[in-house]
């Protein structure tokens, strides 16, 4: 699959150590499950863990030889662009010292091999950000249901991320949601309806 | 047969094709729906199937099944959110495709695959409607065991950058297929005491969770479209390029609708067995293998073409004797027997008729779906061009409800967020989420058919005819790269020698 090209260009992304440290942390998790899941499978009787294990032993050792060519690789980079960040903080001092008007390509350039992520659209989250939406979104589904997920969620992440016109968040919701009428009239599909409703706890949470 | 032939063209009256188109336009729009499907659409229509003429209301039914796979391509390419289990190989190459700004090019050539597969399907299945009975019968499970290990193998050359990684993923895939209760003997294996895992780990909200919501988290990340890239040619260029590309590339067409039918022979693999059988299969044969995962249109091609061609195979174990290989098929059949109109023997020589007339209307549906399909393809190619604070929202809602409405579980919302989460660390760290959906899908199955084989014919089932065909070829594929480069070595000093004794300069040297 296109994982590289959707993936982070590694030129894009200079090999910190906290890359170098995820990278590697990645692999040693795929041994955890290799090696754990191999290790559960033991337990199982003769049958039942005969394909576990031919698939389970073979997957631990290529996620041992992983580990370690990830974590050779890791190290090269990291020796790699520490020479690189030398050499390129001097080129940006040189440039800063001279008369000339600074070229904003070359500190971009500058500043992307001395270390620094460079976001060049100014429209990406940070992963910390990425993952905090699916989890607002994933736990006002659970508590609330399907409809009043989408009658909050996004105008308000349009409106308060994306900056979006009120107009435009507006119709995609009432589109969306016209869309899932259309779906439990016509066609009768059940929608989850959300953990208050599901649970009955809409009586003790209205007044009367 | 000629007769029987020409009265099943005979039964396709207008208001025969009317319904047919009903059939048609229902299934592709719901199919579009992840979670949905076309068994769905196919549910819906069952009640008014008793309601018409028994031709109008099967012809309604063998149409929405034609085009199940059909709306399943918009959803993958565009936003790389499968509509069901059945679409995920398309995702491999299309969602590449539509980030390149070819997205129209992408929809046209899936979407007319899918027809080309559905018409050689049907064609595969008129002729061999005569052996029929031989062919089912010399299938079985050593047989399906060697095709899907022929597909894990195969599975190897799947995806790019670290083979290490490409096998590490594929053979983790493969281990979570195992969760849940071991078909033979009862053992729950890595469930951990839940119930919801005793069943396995469900297809649809993992490929969700993998494709659609790890694809959202990744363009939230980055921001702008999903079309990185501007189309370099315009939506009419583009969806000429995509019809061009079906024919020019009419190996694969013809291997991977071939493969979707044996596999739809088999009751119980399924389309996606079918997808993935195909896709890593024309991978191999392909020149352009290397290119399969990172936008290649052969690739969208063969996945496409398979998973409408299965119909026509599926078609012959559930009319010949009555078994249904899907739950499509099941519902086909039981259309038919409220209906009054028995599978089976009865269905070969009295009713040969309506079989030639399902023949027609699987051309006709998947001819009428592709080309619904492909006239919005441009419309709906638009979409990639959207920003992600607008698209990213109603997808993730999408996707949450697309995994719930599968089984109507909340356990599905779950994996498929979890799914996601390990989606965009497969994409963030270069690990391949096609060898790893691969190995889930062929792992379920691989099991069963080895479990099978083993109770049926101990290792002896190594040694049937078509099994040991099929270990030969793999074989052989597999040694082809060191049976070359032996040739070639062997070849080289004898050429160099040649050439010397050719050559006046160096002779008189």
């Amino acid at each position: 699959v296109n994982d590289r090209d959707v993936a982070e260009p590694a030129g894009q992304t200079a090999p910190d150590r906290w890359t170098s440290a995820r990278e590697i942390g990645a692999a040693a998790l795929l041994l955890v499950f290799a090696g754990g899941s191999s290790w559960m499978a033991t337990d199982f009787g003769d049958e039942a863990r005969r394909l576990p294990l031919v698939v389970g032993v073979p997957l631990t050792i290529m996620a041992v030889m992983n580990l370690v060519t990830v974590v050779r690789d890791q190290l090269a980079r990291l020796s790699a662009g520490a020479a690189a960040r030398t050499d390129s903080a001097s080129a940006a001092s040189d440039a800063a010292n001279s008369d000339d008007d600074p070229d904003p390509v070359a500190m971009l350039r500058a500043a992307q091999d001395a270390g620094g992520e460079i976001d060049d659209t100014g429209e990406g989250l940070s992963f910390g950000a990425a993952l905090l939406a699916l989890a607002v979104v994933t736990g006002l589904f659970f508590i609330l249901g399907l409809i009043p997920t989408s009658i909050i969620f996004i105008p308000g992440y349009m409106l308060a991320v994306g900056r979006e016109s009120w107009v435009r968040a507006l119709s995609v919701t009432a589109g969306l949601v016209f869309v899932f009428w259309i779906f439990r009239t016509l066609l009768n599909v059940r929608f989850y309806q959300g953990w208050l409703v599901t649970e009955d706890y809409i009586p003790y949470l209205l007044p009367f | 047969m000629l007769e029987a032939l020409l009265q099943g063209l005979g039964n396709l009256t207008p208001y025969v094709l009317m319904w047919m188109m009903v059939g048609v336009v229902v299934c592709t729009v719901i199919a579009i729906i992840p979670g949905l499907g076309g068994v769905f659409a196919m549910v819906l229509l069952l009640p008014l199937v008793y309601t018409l003429p028994p031709e109008a209301g099967l012809a309604m039914l063998v149409a929405a099944m034609a085009v199940a796979g059909t709306g399943n391509t918009i959803t993958g390419v565009l936003f790389g959110v499968p509509g069901s289990a059945t679409g995920v190989a398309t995702i491999l190459d299309g969602y590449p495709m539509a980030q390149k700004g070819e997205a129209t090019r992408a929809l046209t050539a899936g979407l007319t695959a899918s027809a080309v597969g559905g018409i050689i399907g049907a064609l595969i299945l008129a002729a061999i409607l005569p052996v029929m009975r031989p062919i089912v019968l010399s299938l079985g499970s050593p047989e399906f065991f060697m095709m899907i290990f022929a597909a894990l193998v195969f599975m190897a050359y799947v995806g790019e950058g670290s083979m290490l990684k490409s096998l590490s993923s594929g053979f983790a895939g493969l281990m979570l297929s195992f969760v849940g209760l071991e078909i033979s003997t009862a053992t729950s294996r890595f469930t951990f005491g839940s119930l919801y895992l005793i069943d396995g780990i469900r297809l649809v909200a993992l490929f969700i969770g993998l494709f659609a919501v790890a694809e959202m988290l990744v363009l939230l990340r980055k921001g702008g479209s999903i079309a990185a890239e501007k189309a370099e040619s315009g939506a009419k260029a583009q969806v000429l390029q995509g019809l061009g590309d079906v024919f020019k590339h009419w190996r694969p067409t013809l291997s991977s609708s071939t493969t979707g039918v044996v596999v739809g022979l088999a009751p119980g693999l399924g389309a996606a067995a079918a997808q993935f059988i195909a896709y890593t299969q024309a991978m191999k044969l392909s020149k352009n293998g290397r290119n399969f995962g990172k936008g290649e249109v052969e690739g969208v091609i063969a996945a496409d073409a398979a998973t409408n061609s299965k119909d026509g195979g599926a078609l012959v174990p559930t009319l010949a004797f009555g078994i249904p290989g899907s739950s499509s098929m099941a519902l086909l059949l039981a259309a038919m027997i409220g209906m009054g109109i028995q599978p089976g023997q009865e269905m070969l020589t009295e009713n040969l008729d309506l079989v030639w007339m399902f023949i027609f209307i699987l051309v006709l549906a998947n001819v009428a779906g592709a080309a619904i399909c492909i006239a919005f393809s441009g419309l709906f190619a638009r979409f990639t061009q959207v920003k992600a604070s607008t698209l990213a929202p109603p997808i993730l809602i999408i996707s949450l409800f697309g995994a719930y409405a599968t089984d109507r579980t909340l356990g599905d919302v779950w994996t498929a967020v979890l799914a996601g989460i390990l989606g965009y660390g497969m994409v963030r760290f270069g690990y391949s989420r096609a060898t790893f959906v691969i190995g889930f899908v062929l792992g379920i199955l691989l099991e069963r058919h080895y479990l099978l084989s083993m109770r049926l014919y101990g290792l002896d089932f190594l040694r049937r005819p078509v099994a040991l065909g099929i270990a030969i070829a793999i074989m052989l594929v597999v040694l082809m790269p060191v049976i070359t480069r032996l040739i070639r070595g062997l070849r080289s000093p004898a050429a160099s020698e040649n050439d010397a004794a050719d050559d006046p300069q160096n002779a008189s040297r």
